[in-house]
């Protein structure tokens, strides 16, 4: 996203008093909103480290007392963190290769093969964009149930093969690369797996790299729809664990200090993913807004 | 060029009366690889978009229990389902949920979004920040904000101590407890939705400013004019995504509330899940998830139509 040297406040306009007011007034509400989404964050952070009484002192204390890492070794045990990343993990590449094998092979066709009424395909597919996931929540879980998918990691991965906003993404993406390319390739004798395994993407990684932040984020917070198809404790996702030892039946016999750790713990992955691709991933969010 | 010619030849070879086998094989090495492209995405669109909406359908016309043969039982479903006396609680606490989620998610993302395109220093640090909730997972923000919310030891009552007002219940009472869903979904949120913001401001070309500046425009005037019109795609889009997204409520008052208290955060789709997974009587939230989808397909049409009048009248 490239951004503008002037917005609605030209540097003439700053030297007026007025003005100059209104500019500290938006200093003022972006601090105070940043505030807003990192200070919880870092309350948060102290209390995991806080003993299990310390939590509930009134007045609150701010900083621990003591810094009990420890809390993160007991969470890090008793929600099985190794387990349930590697669930979460095996999930998320099946989810991102049924996406990208379904999704990058429709786009290219769309985009740059001969189709009969190519409009009317692609509108076909893009119907379902506006709907929302839990209007058929019920219907897909019974379909995965006749399929007998239930309680088997494809339950999560295969539907990923069917996502809208993805294909947008991807046919934009196509639609921007000169058809001459793949023309002259098909010339050559190229046949068109060869096209897209050679040429289509490699030169479409910067998408896929967008979809593929999109949907590790998406698999790590995704919850309901984990939760109806994987009962069974050994298929459990981050989500899950997290759930159930928090704020299912479990949630009163642990202390709120591991609660917190393991909350943080289940964070950290994406938070990492985000801090180091975040021009990807808020270009990808621009991208969609603009075309969708 | 290769093209033109392969077509003269075919139109040579074209015989008087054209056999069927002929048209599709024709046909066939025309589109043939085009389409077999697609098969792979037409499969899984097929099972896991098309043949669910269609399979509502069927099912809110059923008694069905996973495992067991289906019946048919005609409208029984609907009927239940409309005299369900808890309907009416979880229709006006959805459409209550709903109207505070767009009225602040739909202010504060434009405010933050044009602040922060405004400032000269540390905008991306902003935006940053601003994202950073999103990235969140769903249940990690239940838990930390259960621990906000915790009325004792909490941080969003000792925030309002720290200013003098009394302590609230948040989500242990039935007054607060939507409005502290949708204060929580909306911190989770807002970010996104700014960041689109900020794409299509840092779109609006600089010269239209400086023309208006000339003009003698001052600074509301230029948002007023200027950018508050140029948004305005932008956001009917993110309008109709978000109320789209907010009616559907489920996760937030299912896992942190569980529809309490004394009912106050019951929503419909929360209902339709508690009629398939708590009570197994999938022919219902069949009939429950068909009303809903068919409010939110009419509600989309009229909400294109009447832009496009809006449209026409404004020219």
């Amino acid at each position: 996203m490239e951004l503008s040297k002037r917005g609605i406040i030209s540097n003439f306009d700053r030297k007026r008093p007025s003005v100059k007011f209104s500019y500290v007034v938006c200093y003022v509400v972006a601090i105070g909103v940043a505030i807003s989404t990192l200070y919880p964050l870092l309350w948060v952070f102290f209390g995991s480290l806080k003993e299990a009484k310390e939590i509930f002192y009134v007045p609150p204390t701010l900083l621990p007392r003591t810094f009990l890492w420890e809390n993160y070794l007991r969470a890090w045990q008793f929600y099985a963190i190794p387990k349930v990343f590697r669930n979460t993990l095996v999930i998320y590449a099946g989810f991102v290769g049924v996406r990208l094998l379904s999704l990058s092979a429709a786009a290219y066709a769309l985009a740059h093969m001969r189709l009969p009424c190519r409009r009317g395909i692609y509108m076909l597919f893009l119907a379902t964009l506006m709907l929302p996931f839990f209007a058929y929540l019920i219907p897909s879980y019974l379909i995965i149930f006749r399929l007998g998918l239930l309680d088997s990691f494809w339950a999560v991965c295969l539907p990923a093969g069917a996502d809208s906003y993805s294909l947008l993404l991807l046919k934009n993406y196509f639609d921007g690369i000169p058809g001459e390319i793949f023309e002259s390739a098909r010339i050559d004798g190229a046949s068109e797996l060869l096209v897209l395994r050679k040429i289509v993407l490699p030169l479409a990684k910067p998408i896929i790299a967008v979809l593929g932040i999109f949907a590790f984020i998406h698999v790590w917070r995704d919850f309901v729809w984990q939760r109806i198809v994987l009962p069974s404790a050994h298929k459990w996702t981050v989500s899950i664990a997290l759930w159930y030892h928090s704020l299912g039946n479990q949630g009163a016999v642990l202390p709120q200090n591991v609660q917190l750790a393991a909350m943080l713990i289940s964070t950290l992955p994406p938070m990492i993913i985000f801090l180091i691709f975040q021009r990807y991933i808020i270009e990808g969010v621009s991208f969609t807004g603009l075309k969708g | 060029m290769i093209e033109v010619k392969t077509r003269h030849l075919e139109q040579m070879s074209i015989p008087p009366v054209k056999p069927v086998g002929y048209v599709v094989r024709k046909n066939f090495s025309r589109y043939g690889m085009g389409l077999a492209f697609l098969v792979p995405a037409f499969i899984f669109y097929a099972i896991f978009q098309w043949a669910p909406i269609i399979y509502n359908f069927f099912l809110a016309f059923q008694n069905y229990i996973p495992g067991l043969p289906a019946k048919w039982v005609g409208w029984a479903n609907f009927r239940r389902v409309l005299g369900d006396s808890l309907l009416p609680i979880a229709i006006k606490n959805t459409l209550a949920f709903t109207g505070w989620a767009l009225l602040i998610g739909f202010v504060v993302p434009i405010i933050t979004a044009i602040t922060i395109t405004e400032l000269r220093k540390g905008r991306s640090f902003f935006r940053l920040a601003v994202y950073m909730p999103n990235i969140i997972p769903a249940i990690a923000l239940y838990v930390m904000w259960l621990y906000l919310f915790n009325p004792a030891v909490g941080l969003l009552n000792q925030i309002l101590n720290f200013f003098h007002i009394p302590s609230s219940e948040w989500l242990l009472s039935p007054k607060t407890a939507l409005v502290s869903l949708v204060m929580m979904s909306t911190w989770a949120n807002f970010g996104s939705t700014a960041v689109l913001y900020m794409a299509s401001l840092s779109s609006i070309s600089e010269e239209l400013y400086e023309a208006a500046e000339i003009d003698g425009a001052g600074v509301w005037k230029r948002i007023r004019h200027i950018t508050l019109p140029a948004l305005k795609p932008t956001i009917l889009i993110l309008l109709l995504m978000q109320l789209i997204f907010t009616i559907q409520v489920l996760q937030e008052p299912m896992v942190m509330t569980g529809g309490g208290p004394n009912n106050a955060t019951m929503t419909v789709m929360y209902m339709v899940y508690n009629y398939a997974f708590v009570y197994a009587e999938f022919g219902k939230a069949g009939a429950l998830g068909i009303l809903l989808f068919i409010f939110l397909m009419v509600l989309s049409l009229v909400y294109v139509k009447a832009n496009k009048l809006v449209e026409k009248e404004a020219r």
